[in-house]
């Protein structure tokens, strides 16, 4: 739900612009991506939301907010994707930033490798995990191999395989927007901070990083609002002990056609977001 | 800031030996070698692709050389990362840091130090006086003018009183009149700070303006040192006589009694001093040293010919001559003072002889 | 306008005929003109492999007898059944659907009833018969499996109350992440008799379930993921559809299915109310119900049909890996798609309440 919400504002940012300049002249200036937004995003969420408080009652808000399994299942989501957000951000930045420095052939070569996961579907990415982290997976069965380990460590069907297989997936969210930003940071400007006497991690943590910043916000957003609505990769490497509200969300769609009480848990998810979201942008803002 | 000399005019505050640098296949630099006196202002000139930019790179430390040495203030610095060199640098696109205030911008390199606070304030504070932005702390660098971005990469460079500054063609981004302003606003501050600096440009003009002695660069080498006058007047070889200012140079032998030259097109001009008999030169007249007149009958007729193209610029005119031996001369005269010629009009040039200066073919 | 005499005798003699033809319909229904053909009837089903094997035993057989093209689609999508229909734009002339599903579209009213003179159910068992609107095309049976290396010469276990006897039978298992067949497992695992499971005792269930929760390594959620997990040797044991396990043992894999107490689902087949090409769905359907053609599908998927005379018609050797070789039959037990239907909702969200409790 969050997550096609989040696709609809991504096309709504890009496309809307072609359409102004190709109407430039006749249309008044911002109406079109108004009206754009307003189609494909405003009124399909305002009428998602008229769904959760069907009849003029708030049975299906008080049951999403005060029964204890989902307030659960929230806290378990919410925590879930911002530990996803964060090992995307450590892995992602130090990426970018190879990336970004690279040589341009090496940039695009590197880039390809991070596209090309995407033209094979999640699902078989998923399955992928299990033969690595499986008890009698890739890792497992060399590290008893090798003698360093004699029983399997656990890190599918569990929390570890969850968050590997959504970092995995995720990372390229992270990568691709702070590769952008970066790539257009003045590369004197790291020179300029050490001539000036700063050492590398100074010109790194004062200037580039700093710099830096509205990619990894950019980055963060983006992986945070999609692993927050993510499904499958949960559900078949979390072995059915982690549950993500998507999950449930899910099953009253599809299980018991319940749109009401959905539509009230896409509601309460798509307002976390947005708080964390407006807390995160805060925080990084107050930094710059 | 304090205004106590940062060096004792006259000593070697830096030196260059021999400097290679190599980039893939080409030598950008050829085996440099240059000392740059305590307190002076010395300009490093040349075209694009001469190795200035390079050469300031290995005093800034952003490059190391393969060959050669690097020492400032008797210290060898070759090898040392640039923030321990303590040199303050000018970059010609300025790299102020866009995220921070103009006072966060300068007092860089005294944070990264670790000054203490209100020390820092104050010596920001002081700089900023200095170049005349006292009101503009807190502005982000996007909202200065490009003249005002330039004076805080100034302040920024010199807050940390630097052994040395270098300024990397920092005036190409201003328009003519704004930049013949910061010339002399970056010589008169120098000046007082008393502070060795080294400033690239390839703008001959600018250099001659600004400094105390210049450094004539092509190809990867150091063709001439010397002061602003000499290398204008007294040009080591061909290249620098081109390169630096307007000139007619024309390509002769020197006779056998080596006091004279004999030109392609059969003329004789006398030498001011005597060269080797046979020598190919060129010789080299500055076209405000030349006269010209109406032909008068009975004079030698070798620098005769026909004004081709009169130019009016502002306070000089600028007339092309071609002569009827086949060469043109430029000849650049004040404006106002007479006589003046047309286009088509004969006229007959003229000049001292001490405004001869032979240069290596 | 005059009234003509003329005029009066040729509408007298418009009316009556017409009054006959009427009467003629009324009385012979198979006589009925056949609806003018359309270019193509659109079925819609679960997807992949499943619609492929669909096209190989029933669609081209559609195809052939009529003349029509058969355009399929999927996923089954009850939210979009109930669309189709209450917007009155029926387009698909049917439609796969799971069984809690068929029973809730059933009494919603949102399916066409079966045509009997069109659909001949003779050949199947009773109950599916009878049944007003949903024609059972085929059945799945949720059944143990086991590794065939890890019991080699030692009994495997054959009830579920030997899957819930973690001394007897050490190893880790794997269940599906759902309230669906577990509870009955749970049930029978406790001594409940197969004929006494509906209506499910759900806090028995429970308590049972509290006994396996911790040897269960995995709770697997999609269908590929079931049987993966012996293949990998997560697990030891576990449940699957028992198509899942067919094919990784028909692959190589070391797997054997146990078909003791496996509880058989339905996959019925509706025609959506109002479809505009109702009648070629009443036609369609009709051939999914043929023996023949059921086998023609078994052969493909191992999901067979329910026609009596269907394993007739089936590759013997791939009979004993089939729910409706007579073997296998005796032995599972029913699903009541109607209870499931509704309590599911709330079997499923205490499911979700008991997974998270640790």
């Amino acid at each position: 739900m969050v997550a096609t919400a989040a696709a609809t504002l991504g096309g709504g940012r890009s496309r809307p612009r072609r359409v102004l300049r190709a109407h430039a002249g006749t249309l008044g200036s911002g109406s079109v991506p108004v009206l754009f937004l307003a189609a494909l995003f405003v009124y399909p969420v305002a009428r998602l939301m008229l769904f959760s408080v069907e009849g003029g009652s708030l049975k299906h808000f008080e049951r999403a907010l005060l029964d204890g399994l989902h307030v659960r299942v929230f806290i378990d989501t919410l925590r879930i994707a911002s530990l996803v957000t964060l090992l995307s951000f450590l892995l992602g930045y130090p990426v970018a930033y190879f990336l970004a420095s690279a040589p341009r052939a090496w940039a695009t070569a590197g880039l390809l490798f991070l596209i090309v996961p995407f033209w094979t579907s999640v699902l078989i990415r998923t399955y992928a995990w299990t033969v690595v982290l499986g008890r009698n997976g890739v890792i497992n069965r060399s590290l008893i191999g090798l003698g360093v380990i004699e029983e399997p460590i656990a890190m599918l069907n569990n929390e570890i395989g969850v968050l590997v297989g959504m970092v995995h997936v995720l990372v390229p969210y992270m990568v691709f927007p702070i590769f952008s930003v970066m790539r257009r940071i003045d590369p004197s400007l790291a020179q300029a901070a050490e001539g000036l006497g700063a050492s590398g991690w100074q010109s790194f943590s004062r200037v580039y990083f700093p710099l830096s910043l509205p990619g990894v916000l950019a980055g963060t957003t983006l992986v945070f609002i999609l692993s927050v609505g993510f499904f499958i990769t949960p559900a078949i490497l979390g072995g059915g002990r982690v549950i993500m509200i998507a999950v449930l969300i899910e099953r009253q769609v599809h299980e018991f056609s319940n749109w009401g009480f959905a539509a009230a848990l896409s509601a309460v998810l798509l307002a976390a977001s947005l708080a964390a979201y407006g807390a995160l942008s805060l925080a990084l803002r107050d930094r710059r | 800031m304090d205004a106590r000399p940062l060096s004792t005019p006259g000593r070697v505050a830096l030196s260059l030996v021999g400097v290679v640098k190599q980039y893939d296949r080409v030598q950008a630099l050829r085996g440099a070698d240059l000392e740059v006196r305590s307190g002076e202002l010395l300009t490093i000139l040349g075209p694009s692709g001469s190795g200035k930019t390079t050469l300031l790179k290995c005093v800034a430390g952003f490059e190391i050389p393969e060959a050669g040495t690097v020492e400032l203030g008797g210290r060898d610095i070759t090898e040392l990362a640039p923030n321990r060199r303590d040199i303050g640098m000018v970059f010609q696109n300025y790299a102020l840091f866009p995220h921070m205030s103009v006072t966060a911008n300068v007092g860089f390199a005294l944070r990264v130090r670790r000054v203490p606070r209100t020390q820092i304030r104050q010596r920001v504070q002081a700089i900023l006086a200095l170049v005349g932005l006292e009101e503009m702390g807190d502005r982000l660098p996007r909202q200065l003018s490009g003249g005002q971005q330039q004076r805080v990469a100034l302040a920024r460079a010199l807050v940390f009183n630097p052994g040395l500054l270098l300024l990397d063609e920092p005036f190409g981004a201003l328009d003519r009149k704004l930049r013949e302003q910061m010339q002399l606003e970056v010589r008169r501050l120098q000046q007082r700070l008393g502070i060795t600096t080294i400033f690239v440009t390839h703008d001959q003009e600018e250099a001659l303006v600004i400094s105390d002695r210049i450094a004539v660069m092509d190809l990867g080498v150091i063709e001439q040192l010397g002061g602003p006058r000499d290398v204008y007047a007294r040009p080591v070889n061909r290249f620098v006589a081109d390169f630096i200012g307007e000139s007619n140079l024309l390509h002769a032998r020197v006779t056998v009694a080596g006091d004279a030259a004999v030109l392609d097109s059969g003329a004789t001009i006398a030498l001011p001093e005597i060269r080797k008999p046979g020598e190919e030169v060129g010789l080299l007249i500055r076209p405000e040293r030349l006269e010209l007149r109406p032909p008068a009958p009975g004079e030698d007729a070798s620098f005769a010919g026909e004004v081709a193209e009169v130019v009016y610029l502002g306070n000089t005119l600028k007339y092309t001559v071609r002569l009827d031996l086949g060469s043109t001369l430029l000849v650049r005269r004040p404006f106002g003072q007479p006589p003046v010629f047309d286009v088509g009009q004969r006229v007959q040039a003229r000049w001292s002889a001490d405004d001869v200066h032979a240069v290596r073919w | 306008m005059p009234f003509s005499f003329e005029r009066r005798v040729v509408l007298v003699g418009v009316v009556a005929s017409a009054a006959l033809l009427a009467a003629t319909v009324g009385r012979a229904p198979a006589q009925k003109p056949e609806p003018r053909k359309p270019d193509h009837i659109v079925v819609n089903a679960a997807g992949g492999a499943v619609n492929k094997a669909l096209r190989e035993a029933f669609f081209s057989e559609f195809e052939r007898r009529y003349g029509i093209r058969v355009v399929d689609t999927s996923p089954t999508d009850f939210g979009k059944l109930r669309a189709m229909v209450q917007s009155g734009n029926a387009e698909w002339a049917a439609t796969e659907i799971n069984e809690a599903d068929g029973e809730r579209a059933s009494r919603m009213n949102l399916l066409e009833p079966l045509d009997r003179t069109v659909i001949d159910l003779s050949g199947f068992p009773k109950d599916i018969e009878q049944h007003k609107y949903l024609l059972t095309r085929g059945i799945y049976t949720t059944v143990l499996g086991y590794r065939t290396d890890t019991f080699a010469g030692k009994p495997h276990p054959q009830t579920w109350a030997e899957f819930w006897d973690v001394r007897r039978f050490p190893g880790p298992r794997s269940l599906r992440n759902s309230p669906i067949d577990n509870l009955e497992f749970a049930l029978l695992a406790d001594g409940v008799k197969p004929e006494n499971l509906y209506p499910l005792d759900v806090d028995r269930a429970f308590r049972k379930l509290d006994e396996i929760k911790k040897h269960v390594a995995v709770w697997w959620t999609t269908g590929a993921q079931s049987a993966q997990l012996l293949i990998d040797k997560e697990v030891v044991m576990g449940t699957a559809w028992h198509g899942r396990f067919y094919t990784a043992i028909k692959d190589g894999a070391p797997i054997a299915i146990e078909w003791g107490e496996g509880l058989i689902h339905r996959t019925p087949f509706g025609i959506p109310r109002g479809s505009k090409d109702a009648y070629w769905g009443q036609r369609f359907l009709a051939i999914l119900a043929e023996p023949q053609a059921q086998a023609r599908y078994a052969n493909l998927m191992s999901y067979p049909g329910l026609h009596r005379d269907a394993i007739r018609y089936t590759d013997p050797k791939i009979l004993p890996f089939l729910p409706t070789h007579p073997e296998n039959l005796k032995k599972q037990a029913w699903a009541n798609p109607a209870w499931w239907f509704e309590n599911g909702e709330k079997a499923t969200e205490r499911w979700s309440r008991w997974m998270l409790a640790r």
